[in-house]
């Protein structure tokens, strides 16, 4: 159960996963372990590997049992680990988020579930605000816009990502509570904040997150029809970048029917250093979004 | 063809390994829940191990046949008759263009599988026939069945008549009772759960609740007791939560101070912030997917290489040297 400082620890995850745990809280510097590794051990090839499935300080390993079994296979992984002397550099990718702020749809979600919120705030980013030490709306909107969002781990329902903001220190973290109770129901593409994390719906579900906004993006296409989806009906991968912008009701329509007609998201390829990013958090996340 | 004339509780396209390599974007294996049950059918009607047939749960739909084919029903007794004959179970056996087989009292078992020679004629989704309804892909129109919905039925290469009659031996044939074991491998986040905890969790008679779906089994039973601890950075107040990791397909988790265990089959969140106490073994997912409300079930701590033998055993089942 104790790990040895910087050695991840590993466990069979029943008899078709391994997993393999770098720490128990949350840093980015080991989501960009994590993904570091997973990326090594993509690159190894190894065969009787089916998936490699990082979450945010941890990741499973599936492998096909009549190949390759976990104790070798462990053997395999743990020499990848050792051989990693630093963070390699993660290809990801810059993806415009634009979003409208408490819209319509998570109001009235947010009205609906009224008595499940804390203090049945509607909508709930001005409870999000104040709690974070906001005066107003606009300054949380301006703040948040100006944060890059670093998608940790991809999951629970398909295309979900959980999202950490990027160049800010511990406490300046925007956070909020989960509801009290879970909602039956949240909106798709519904923006949601719960402990550090945003989370995009990617399907009408249950949640707890406090509702913030609705982006214009679809991050799941089932029948594959936006362009953006053709080789996976998933959008996101571990790794990328997301970069809210606020639009007004007009802008979000056109944006929206813009994308139904199978117009492109606006994405960049980047580079990502994690050791240049960890000496300098802040300074590094404006350089890389610069001009963007 | 095959046609709903009256819909049943659920009742969706599956084949036997489900979609693996699309776990990691959130999207879970499906596939059948008892996937021995089907390859075994699958082996009767003379189809591929992994062909695609119709998972039926708890309440059978009604379907009319539009041409003769050769089928078999496995899994679950779900009191089948074609007609007003009893349907045989765990053997093939013919219908005729127009005939109707229906369901009645459960007499065994949660899930029956209809194979039908020649296989569901569905399209592959990421590489496979089998449906994920919350996510919308897959199986029919991605969604469970309706009354109405026609699925087309696949070539068979065989001949009919060396077909029909086609049995397993009777010893072979799954036995499903009312209480269940269930080999789990303890692990990635017990250290949640003190000793007593997981003895508590390895010695209950833990009931099935009435949450049982493809995506959650929830078990009623005692509280397991949790470590004190401080939860770490990010993960929550609650003692069994953790920061978000992969839940691996089978995973048990508690929810809530260690009330309510809850397994999770093979259309599983990827991934979330509960401790996973152990895994159940691939092969004993079969016995998950035929467990139902009411029924018993103790959890019998293994390690990973019993989960090895015993899927060789299952796979090994799903061969020609298992017929009658």
């Amino acid at each position: 159960m104790t790990e040895e400082d910087g050695v991840a620890r590993y466990d069979y995850g029943g008899d078709r996963y391994v997993f393999v745990e770098f720490a128990i809280d949350m840093a980015l510097e080991e989501n960009f372990k994590t993904l570091s590794l997973a990326e090594a051990i993509e690159q190894a090839d190894i065969e009787g590997i089916v998936e490699v499935i990082p979450s945010i300080c941890s990741m499973l390993v599936e492998y096909d049992r009549t190949v390759i079994q976990a104790d070798p296979l462990i053997e395999k992984l743990k020499a990848i680990e050792a051989s990693m002397t630093h963070l390699t550099e993660i290809p990801t990718r810059i993806i415009d988020f634009p979003a409208l702020f408490a819209d319509p749809w998570t109001t009235e979600c947010a009205e609906t579930f009224k008595s499940h919120q804390q203090n049945g705030q509607v909508p709930n980013i001005d409870f999000v605000a104040e709690i974070n030490g906001f005066s107003d709306r606009e300054s949380f909107i301006d703040a948040l816009c100006a944060t890059p969002y670093w998608t940790v781990m991809v999951g629970f329902t398909p295309g979900l990502p959980w999202l950490y903001p990027m160049g800010v220190s511990g406490k300046d973290v925007i956070q909020a509570p989960k509801y009290n109770r879970p909602r039956t129901w949240t909106p798709s593409r519904a923006v949601g904040l719960g402990g550090a994390f945003l989370a995009i719906y990617s399907v009408r579900n249950p949640g707890g997150y406090q509702l913030l906004m609705r982006t214009t993006n679809p991050i799941y296409d089932p029948k594959q029809e936006h362009p953006d989806f053709m080789e996976n009906p998933v959008l996101l991968k571990p790794g990328d970048i997301l970069k809210w912008r606020s639009v007004n009701r007009d802008a979000y329509d056109r944006i929206w029917e813009g994308i139904q007609k199978g117009q492109a998201f606006k994405i960049k390829k980047v580079t990502f250093e994690p050791e240049a990013y960890l000496e300098e958090p802040a300074r590094y996340t404006q350089a890389l979004m610069e001009g963007f | 063809m095959l046609e709903i004339a009256q819909h049943g509780l659920e009742a969706a396209v599956q084949d036997v390994y489900g979609r693996p390599g699309y776990y990691s974007y959130g999207i879970p294996p499906s596939g059948a829940q008892d996937g021995l049950s089907l390859g075994l059918g699958n082996l009767l009607v003379g189809n591929d191990k992994n062909e695609a047939g119709l998972e039926i749960t708890l309440l059978g739909p009604q379907i009319r046949f539009t041409e003769d084919h050769v089928v078999a029903l496995t899994g679950a007794d779900l009191s089948a008759k074609v007609n007003d004959a009893v349907a045989p179970r765990w053997e093939a056996f013919g219908v005729k263009r127009g005939d109707l087989l229906t369901f009645g009292r459960i007499q065994s078992g949660c899930r029956v599988y209809l194979a039908v020679a020649g296989g569901i004629d569905v399209p592959e989704v990421l590489g496979s026939k089998a449906t994920y309804a919350r996510g919308e892909i897959g199986g029919h129109e991605g969604r469970v069945l309706q009354k109405g919905d026609a699925l087309r039925i696949g070539t068979s290469g065989a001949e009919t008549g060396d077909l029909i009659g086609r049995r397993l031996k009777s010893a072979l044939v799954p036995a499903f009772t009312n209480a269940w074991e269930l080999r789990v491998v303890i692990g990635l986040e017990d250290y949640v759960y003190t000793k007593k905890g997981i003895q508590t969790f390895l010695e209950a008679d833990w009931i099935v609740s009435s949450k049982i779906d493809r995506v959650g089994y929830r078990y009623q039973g005692p509280e397991l007791e949790c470590v004190e601890r401080e939860p770490p950075h990010g993960a929550g107040s609650d003692p069994t939560n953790v920061v978000d990791s992969g839940y691996p397909v089978g995973s048990i988790h508690t929810t809530g101070t260690g009330v309510e265990p809850i397994l999770l089959p093979n259309d599983a969140v990827s991934g979330g912030g509960y401790a996973t106490i152990g895994t159940v073994i691939s092969a004993d997912l079969d016995r998950v997917g035929q467990s139902k409300t009411g029924d018993h079930t103790r959890f019998k701590g293994v390690d990973v290489e019993e989960g090895y033998r015993a899927w060789a055993e299952r796979e090994k089942l799903m061969t020609e040297a298992s017929l009658a």
